[in-house]
C-alpha cells in the first residue's frame, strides 16, 4: 500500500473534522430551518433562470425618478438606465430601462425593505421579471441582481449577492450561509465565480430549458 | 498522526470558543427613526376569516398583527406602536397613513409570484419617517402558528403570518436586515426567515438602541377605600388597598405634608395585609396626606394619595373603634367637635335608643361606663354634642 501523502491526509483530516461541524453549526438554533426570505421565497439559480424574461450583464448609466400612477396607485418610480454588455435571455438592447419602485422626488423618498440597491456606474447580471408591471421587477426580488465587484486581492471580478456574499458556484444562489459552508466544506478550497463562468453557466442551463 | 491530532485539537477550540464566545450585536439600522414619544399608528385593515388558526386566533388577521406590534411594544419604550383595529383608513401611498393590510398587487403593480409582503417607507427631507405600509400578498397560503416551519399540504409553504408581520413591523421601526450587511446572527430580522418563530436577542438590541429598553414597573398597591381625593366619613376609618404579588409588605402613613407621617404610622404591615382600621384622623376638614408603600425585596416604592379630613362639629368617636366588640365596662372616648360645649352618650339595643345606658351631660371627651351583658347581637351607641344650643348626634354600631 502507497504511503498517503501530507496534503492528502490534511485534506482528509480537515473533512472528518470540519464538515461534521458545520453540519452542527447548521443545526443551531435559528441556524436550521427552511431557506425562505420573510418577504420573499428565495429562488436558485435554476428558478433565476427558468423564471427570468430577460437576463443580461449591464452597467447603470443613469437613475430617474419620478412620480407614476394615480389615486391608490400613485407613488415614486425609478426608471434605472443600461448600457447592455451582454444579453443571455429575451431582448435586452442599450438603452435597457428597468423601472424599479422608490427612488427620490424633491425632498420626498419611498423606499422598500428588501429592495436591491442601484448606483450608476455599478455593474450588474440582473434576472428581470415582468419589467414595467412588477413592484420590484427581479426574479424573487433582491435574489434577482447579482452584482459586480472588483477583489482587490486577486485582481479578478467576482460576483456578489445581496448579501454581499461572493459567489463559489451557482449553488450558492438561495442557500442561507449555513447551507452554503456545509455544501462546500469538502472542497477546500475553492475559486470565487467570475462574471465570464457565471454567464457560461446561465447559457448551460438555458439550453437545458424545455423549447430550447 | 501528529498533525491530525493538532488539527482535532484546532477544531475542538474552535467550536468552544463559538459556543461560549459573548454574542455581538449585528442589528444594522436605517439611520433615523420615529420621533421621540410618537404612537405609530398602524391602520389594520387584514380581512376577518371563518375559523380557527392554528395557534387558536379566531376571527380576524387584524388580531395576529396586533399581537406582533404588541411584542414588539413591550420590547421598546420611547415609541410605541398602537393599532387601529378593523380601521377603514383610506389606503395609498404617501398619504401619512400606515396601512397593514392584504392584496394581490400592490399601489396597482404585482407583487412578483415570490414576494410574501412588501413594507415600503416614505421620509420627507433627509430624516423625517412621514409612513410606512405592510402589504401582504393574498396570493399565498398563510396561517399563524409557533415552531418550525411548516409544508402547505398542497406543496410549498404554509407562511406563519405572525413571523412574517414581526419582521415587517421590525422594518416599520427602522430595523434592516443584519445579513445582507454580512452579519451572521440569530435573528427575525434576518433576510431569510427560519424555524425561529419570535423575536431574538439581536432583534430587540436592535429596537432598543433606537427605541430605549422598557422601563420596569415594579407594581405597587393601590388604595382601594375610601375613594382617593374624596372626604373622609369620619374620624376612625378602614383603610384598604389591593395587594400585589410579589411584595413583602406594605406601610400607611398619614400627614400634613407629602410622605410626612405626623398623623398616622402604621409601620411595616405583613404582606397578608390588605386593611387597615386608623383611628382618631383629623376631623378638621384639613388636606390630608397618605403614603401607601409597598416593599418588594427590601426596597420600598410608594404612592401617594390626598384626602380632605372630615369637618366635624360633633364630637366623632375614636375608641372603642366602630364596629369593634366591646365588654364593661368601657371607656368611650371622641374627638372633640368643632365649638362644642356638652356631650351625651346613649346606649341601646336599637338606633337611638337608651334602654342600657344614658349619661348625664358631659364636659369631657371621654366616658366610662358599664353595661349589664344583654346577649344581643349589636349595641347602638349613640354621641350627642352641643353646639350653638343644638344637639348634633352621630350614631355607631358595636358587637357585644
Amino acid at each position: 500500500m502507497a504511503p498517503t501523502s501530507p496534503i492528502r491526509s490534511l485534506r482528509s483530516s480537515l473533512r472528518r473534522i470540519c464538515v461534521p461541524l458545520l453540519i452542527l453549526w447548521a443545526f443551531l438554533p435559528g441556524q436550521s430551518g427552511v431557506s425562505l426570505a420573510t418577504t420573499v421565497d428565495p429562488p436558485n439559480f435554476g428558478d433565476l433562470v427558468k423564471e427570468a424574461d430577460v437576463v443580461f450583464d449591464g452597467v447603470v448609466t443613469e437613475i430617474q425618478a419620478s412620480w407614476v400612477g394615480a389615486g391608490a396607485a400613485r407613488h415614486i418610480e425609478s426608471a434605472v438606465t443600461f448600457q447592455v454588455l451582454d444579453t443571455l435571455k429575451g431582448r435586452a438592447a442599450t438603452p435597457y430601462v428597468l423601472k424599479v419602485a422608490g427612488g427620490t422626488v424633491g425632498d420626498v423618498r419611498m423606499e422598500i425593505a428588501d429592495a436591491p440597491a442601484f448606483a450608476t456606474g455599478q455593474r450588474m447580471i440582473l434576472f428581470v421579471e415582468k419589467n414595467g408591471s412588477q413592484f420590484i421587477p427581479l426574479v424573487g426580488v433582491m435574489h434577482g441582481q447579482i452584482r459586480v465587484a472588483h477583489d482587490e486581492v486577486t485582481q479578478r471580478d467576482v460576483l456578489r449577492d445581496h448579501n454581499d456574499r461572493t459567489l463559489f458556484g451557482v449553488d450558492d444562489l438561495g442557500q442561507t450561509e449555513a447551507q452554503r459552508a456545509a455544501m462546500r466544506a469538502p472542497a477546500i478550497p475553492m475559486a470565487p465565480m467570475t462574471p465570464d463562468s457565471f454567464k457560461a453557466e446561465i447559457r448551460n442551463r438555458l439550453q437545458t430549458l424545455p423549447g430550447k | 498522526m501528529k498533525m491530525s491530532r493538532n488539527l482535532v485539537w484546532l477544531a475542538v477550540s474552535m467550536a468552544t470558543l463559538l459556543m461560549t464566545a459573548p454574542r455581538v450585536p449585528a442589528y444594522v439600522l436605517y439611520g433615523d427613526k420615529w420621533p421621540f414619544g410618537s404612537r405609530v399608528i398602524m391602520q389594520l385593515e387584514l380581512e376577518n376569516f371563518s375559523g380557527q388558526l392554528i395557534d387558536g386566533t379566531v376571527g380576524s388577521w387584524n388580531v395576529v398583527a396586533q399581537g406582533a406590534l404588541a411584542e414588539w411594544n413591550t420590547k421598546i419604550q420611547q415609541v410605541q406602536f398602537e393599532a387601529v383595529m378593523y380601521s377603514n383608513a383610506p389606503i395609498a401611498a404617501d398619504n401619512g397613513s400606515n396601512n397593514v393590510f392584504w392584496s394581490d398587487n400592490i399601489y396597482g403593480q404585482a407583487f412578483g409570484p415570490r414576494t410574501l409582503a412588501y413594507t415600503t417607507f416614505w421620509w420627507v427631507g433627509a430624516s423625517t419617517r412621514t409612513e410606512a405600509d405592510v402589504v401582504f400578498n393574498n396570493g399565498k397560503l398563510w396561517n399563524s402558528y409557533r415552531g418550525p416551519l411548516k409544508d402547505a399540504s398542497g406543496g410549498g409553504y404554509l407562511y406563519d403570518f405572525r413571523r412574517v408581520a414581526l419582521h415587517e413591523f421590525g422594518h416599520v421601526l427602522g430595523l434592516r436586515h443584519p445579513d445582507d450587511f454580512g452579519q451572521h446572527v440569530v435573528a427575525q430580522m434576518n433576510s431569510i426567515t427560519s424555524d425561529l418563530d419570535d423575536l431574538a436577542a439581536d432583534d430587540i438590541e436592535g429596537a432598543q438602541s433606537l427605541y430605549g429598553a422598557p422601563v420596569v414597573v415594579v407594581p405597587t398597591a393601590t388604595l382601594a377605600h375610601p375613594t382617593p381625593g374624596s372626604t373622609l366619613s369620619a374620624a376612625d376609618i378602614v383603610f384598604t388597598w389591593n395587594r400585589v404579588s410579589g411584595s413583602v409588605g406594605y406601610r400607611l402613613r398619614i400627614g400634613n405634608a407629602p410622605g410626612k407621617s405626623d398623623c398616622f404610622d402604621s409601620h411595616n404591615l405583613s404582606s397578608a395585609l390588605s386593611s387597615l382600621k386608623v383611628p382618631a384622623i383629623p376631623s378638621d376638614g384639613r388636606l390630608l396626606y397618605i403614603r401607601l408603600s409597598t416593599d418588594h425585596q427590601g426596597t420600598w416604592y410608594n404612592r401617594d394619595y390626598t384626602y380632605t379630613a372630615l369637618k366635624s362639629y360633633s364630637g366623632l368617636m375614636i375608641h372603642p373603634f366602630p364596629g369593634d366588640t366591646v365588654a364593661s365596662p368601657v371607656t368611650f372616648q371622641w374627638r372633640a367637635g368643632i365649638g362644642a360645649s356638652a356631650y351625651r352618650l346613649w346606649v341601646g339595643t336599637a338606633p337611638g335608643k337608651s334602654n342600657l345606658y344614658h349619661s348625664k351631660t358631659l364636659g369631657h371627651t371621654a366616658h366610662s361606663l358599664t353595661v349589664r351583658p344583654r346577649h344581643v347581637p349589636k349595641l347602638y351607641v349613640r354621641l350627642s354634642t352641643l353646639v350653638g344650643g343644638i344637639w348634633y348626634n352621630r350614631d355607631y354600631v358595636y358587637k357585644e
